[in-house]
Formats: C-alpha cells, sequence, structure tokens
C-alpha cells in the first residue's frame, strides 16, 4: 500500500471515529441525552422536546407564558459547574437521614421557566412569574416530604385532571402525572392556571398521554424509589 | 406577576408534630395550638414574603430546635463556628402561617466568618412566631457560602454554596460542638435563586433537605 494510499485510509477512518462520536454525544434517538453546546446544563426548547430520559410537561401557545428559559439538573452536571470543586464534606454519618426513613431526592430534574423576565427594583436578576420543575416521581412525591423528621409535610391533596396533585401552603403547587412530579413554582393564582394548560413537551411525555382521556393528564403512578 | 396576599393561604387548622420514635432530648412544651410553621421555606427580600422567585431568597437550610431564640442561636453559632461579623441586608421571613406573619430579622440575627464585602460564610436567622409542642422554640436558618463581587454584591458560590452552608452548620454545631441532631427531613424548597448579578449565577437548595439542630 502506497503512503498516499494510507493517509487516504487514516483519514477516513478518523472521519469516521468523529462522526461516531459526534452521533453519540448528540443523539437524540436513543437513551442518550443531548449535550448542550451553551452553558452547563442550558436547554434549548429543541433540546427539551428531544429529551429522552423521561417525560416533560409544560406550556405551549400561552401569550403571556412563553417558554424563556430551560435548565437540565443532574449530580453530574453539577460536579461540572463546580469545576472540579467538591462540596464540603460532613463529617461522619449524620444519623437519622431521611433515606433511613425510605425517603430519597437525588437533584435530577428538568427546570423550565416561563413568562417574560421582570427584574427586580436594584437588580440585575431576571425573575419569571412560572418556573416548572420536572422530577420522576420514583424520585421525588409527595410521599416523600417531612416538616420535620418523621412527620408528613401538611399539605393539601387534590386531584388535577385526573393525577394526584398537592398543594403546600402558597409555596407550590404539585401535580403527580404518571411517572413524574411536576413541581410548579408560581404565584397561586397563577399556579393552577399553568397546572390547567400543562400539555406534553416530548416523547415519553406524549407516549404516557396516548391513553388518556382529553382533557387530562396521566393517572399517578411513580413506581419504586429510583435506583 | 401578581404578588400573594398574606393569608389567602391560610391553614385551617393547626399541625401538632408528633416526632414519633424520634429521640429529640429535653425538649420544652410550649402549647397545645403550637406548631411549626410551614409556609417559611425561604427568605424574602420585601416585606410582602411573596411567593415568586422574586421576593424569594436564601432557602431554609436549617430549624434550630428546643430553645432556638434568636439570642440563643446567635450565640451557640458564633461560639462552634467562631463567626462573629453583623454584616449583611436583613431578610424577610413567614414566621407563622394561618394566620401569615412575616417578619425581618435584626442584624443580630446573623453572623458571618467575614466582612461585609469578603467572600465568606453567612448565615441569617429568625426565630418562629411561636414555639411547638414537640420542637420548643424554634428559628429557620438560611446558612450558605458566598462570594463578593468588588462593587456589585454577594453571590451564592455556585453550585453547592447553599449545601456547604448546611454542612458547615452541621460540622461546627453537632459533629465537632456536641449539638444533638435530630436528622434532616425533606422540604422539597429546590426553587432556583438568581442571585444579584443576574442571570448568569443562579443557585438552588440542591435537594431540598433541611436539619434540625438542637439548642440547648
Amino acid at each position: 500500500m502506497t503512503p498516499v494510499a494510507r493517509s487516504v485510509i487514516a483519514l477516513l477512518i478518523g472521519g469516521l471515529v468523529g462522526a461516531a462520536v459526534s452521533l453519540a454525544v448528540t443523539s437524540t434517538s436513543s437513551n442518550v441525552e443531548a449535550v448542550s453546546t451553551q452553558s452547563s446544563g442550558a436547554m434549548q426548547l429543541a433540546e427539551v422536546r428531544a429529551f429522552p430520559s423521561f417525560p416533560l410537561y409544560g406550556l405551549e401557545g400561552i401569550s403571556d407564558l412563553p417558554f424563556a428559559e430551560a435548565t437540565r439538573v443532574t449530580t453530574e452536571i453539577l460536579a461540572r459547574d463546580a469545576r472540579g470543586v467538591a462540596p464540603i464534606q460532613t463529617i461522619g454519618v449524620p444519623p437519622n437521614s431521611p433515606e433511613s426513613r425510605g425517603h430519597r431526592m437525588v437533584p435530577d430534574f428538568v427546570d423550565l421557566w416561563y413568562g417574560r423576565c421582570a427584574p427586580p427594583t436594584g437588580s440585575d436578576a431576571c425573575d419569571y412569574p412560572v418556573n416548572i420543575q420536572i422530577w420522576r416521581s420514583c424520585n421525588r412525591f409527595v410521599d416523600d416530604y417531612e416538616l420535620a423528621p418523621g412527620t408528613p409535610y401538611p399539605h393539601k391533596e387534590l386531584m388535577i385532571r385526573g393525577a394526584r396533585a398537592a398543594e403546600f401552603d402558597g409555596d407550590r403547587l404539585e401535580v403527580y402525572a404518571g411517572s413524574v412530579t411536576i413541581v410548579i413554582f408560581a404565584d397561586p393564582s397563577i399556579a393552577h392556571r399553568v397546572a390547567d394548560a400543562l400539555v406534553p413537551l416530548n416523547e415519553p411525555a406524549k407516549v404516557e398521554m396516548a391513553t388518556v382521556k382529553p382533557g387530562e393528564l396521566p393517572a399517578t403512578n411513580p413506581g419504586p424509589e429510583c435506583v | 406577576m401578581i404578588r400573594r396576599q398574606l393569608g389567602r393561604w391560610a391553614r385551617t387548622g393547626a399541625f401538632a408534630l408528633v416526632g414519633a420514635g424520634i429521640a429529640v432530648g429535653g425538649v420544652n412544651a410550649s402549647g397545645a395550638s403550637a406548631h411549626l410553621s410551614t409556609g417559611g421555606q425561604y427568605a424574602h427580600v420585601t416585606s410582602s414574603c411573596a411567593a415568586t422567585e422574586a421576593d424569594r431568597t436564601d432557602p431554609v437550610m436549617d430549624v434550630f430546635y428546643n430553645n432556638a431564640t434568636s439570642s440563643n442561636v446567635a450565640s451557640h453559632v458564633q461560639h462552634h463556628t467562631g463567626w462573629t461579623n453583623q454584616t449583611g441586608s436583613n431578610q424577610w421571613w413567614v414566621t407563622h402561617t394561618s394566620p401569615s406573619f412575616c417578619l425581618q430579622n435584626a442584624s443580630s440575627e446573623q453572623r458571618a466568618i467575614g466582612c461585609g464585602t469578603c467572600d465568606r460564610y453567612h448565615v441569617r436567622f429568625k426565630q418562629t412566631y411561636h414555639g411547638d409542642a414537640t420542637w420548643g422554640i424554634t428559628a429557620l436558618a438560611t446558612p450558605h457560602e458566598e462570594i463578593w463581587l468588588p462593587a456589585q454584591c454577594h453571590v451564592v458560590t455556585s453550585p453547592y454554596g447553599y449545601q456547604n452552608g448546611r454542612t458547615i452548620i452541621y460540622n461546627s454545631l453537632v459533629a465537632n460542638g456536641g449539638h444533638a441532631f435530630a436528622g434532616s427531613s425533606y422540604w422539597g424548597n429546590t426553587q432556583l435563586q438568581r442571585q444579584c448579578d443576574g442571570a448568569a449565577s443562579s443557585v438552588r437548595n440542591i435537594d431540598g433537605r433541611v436539619d434540625f439542630v438542637r439548642i440547648p
């Protein structure tokens, strides 16, 4: 084989390998999540729609609540944000953890913001009227909350569009739709309007919605604690 | 944004904490109707204590209990951490629901390891409106780690600033300080907090967890 031929073959192999890596990183047709090219965890709306890992619900077509931002949060992304600086370690093993009572909330969710930015007076921060966090119910569910160790967190039980829901003293409204917990942080008067307007955003959500009556959400089905 | 009206979400009854099976030591009972409020999951930046992203600020990471008057919390925190600085803005707290009370902490109700324009650990705390039948006199606290942006403001360290604050309190008062620890609970207060330098800095209580530390 001539040197030129070897070079051509090497280039072709390199190109194929590069293409394969690129597909592995950006594939949205499998269980691989898209890696955002923006700041850590930030998601474009297209990435939200292509999100493969669990159902996502949000808002569409509401003129005063347009999509604004989205963020993916996982322990891996948090570690990446920390740029090698680990959190401070707890000395010893704290007793009576929630996990000892069968509760577990690992940061693994998608954050969605809707509305128009309204900076508070004297601040450059941008606040939106609606923030929706979507967690897998196996990771975050109403039964995980405690006001104090061993004492359930008081809340008002509701049914919203055929799914179990809970209201937490004006703090937030949660809807347990199918396999996800939809946490709605908003003024209480807006929160219910948001819950009434939720639509499936990605394929897993559309699959869960496929057998649901029009206007309703999937019935609550949290499953066992996440692995 | 529609501002939350105080009392609109008044709860219909008091909640007495059971604390079943949890050894909490010599807790002072303070009345059958006293209860730990459920409305104070975050500190607030205005006296409205509105349940909005704009008005909420640092999440509650600790509940001090038993004899957690503000002065006692201040004494014990300062003793075990060595934090003496009291510089920082005063925030607002939902110290009771049904009816709702939104009260501001005083300068004496905070401690920090460093000056008001330094990188530091900082904690604000506020005694709740009344005690609890099981947990005695309680106080909410928002420890955090923050850095100073010159000529601007403090921003909580991303992404672990709130978690680090809670850990420092545990390590100082419980692990090294001998304070009793009743355990931790998930409150679910994971709303993102936009920092004062704009949307570029934002941090949250990652796991929605709150520690219960006893004040003798």
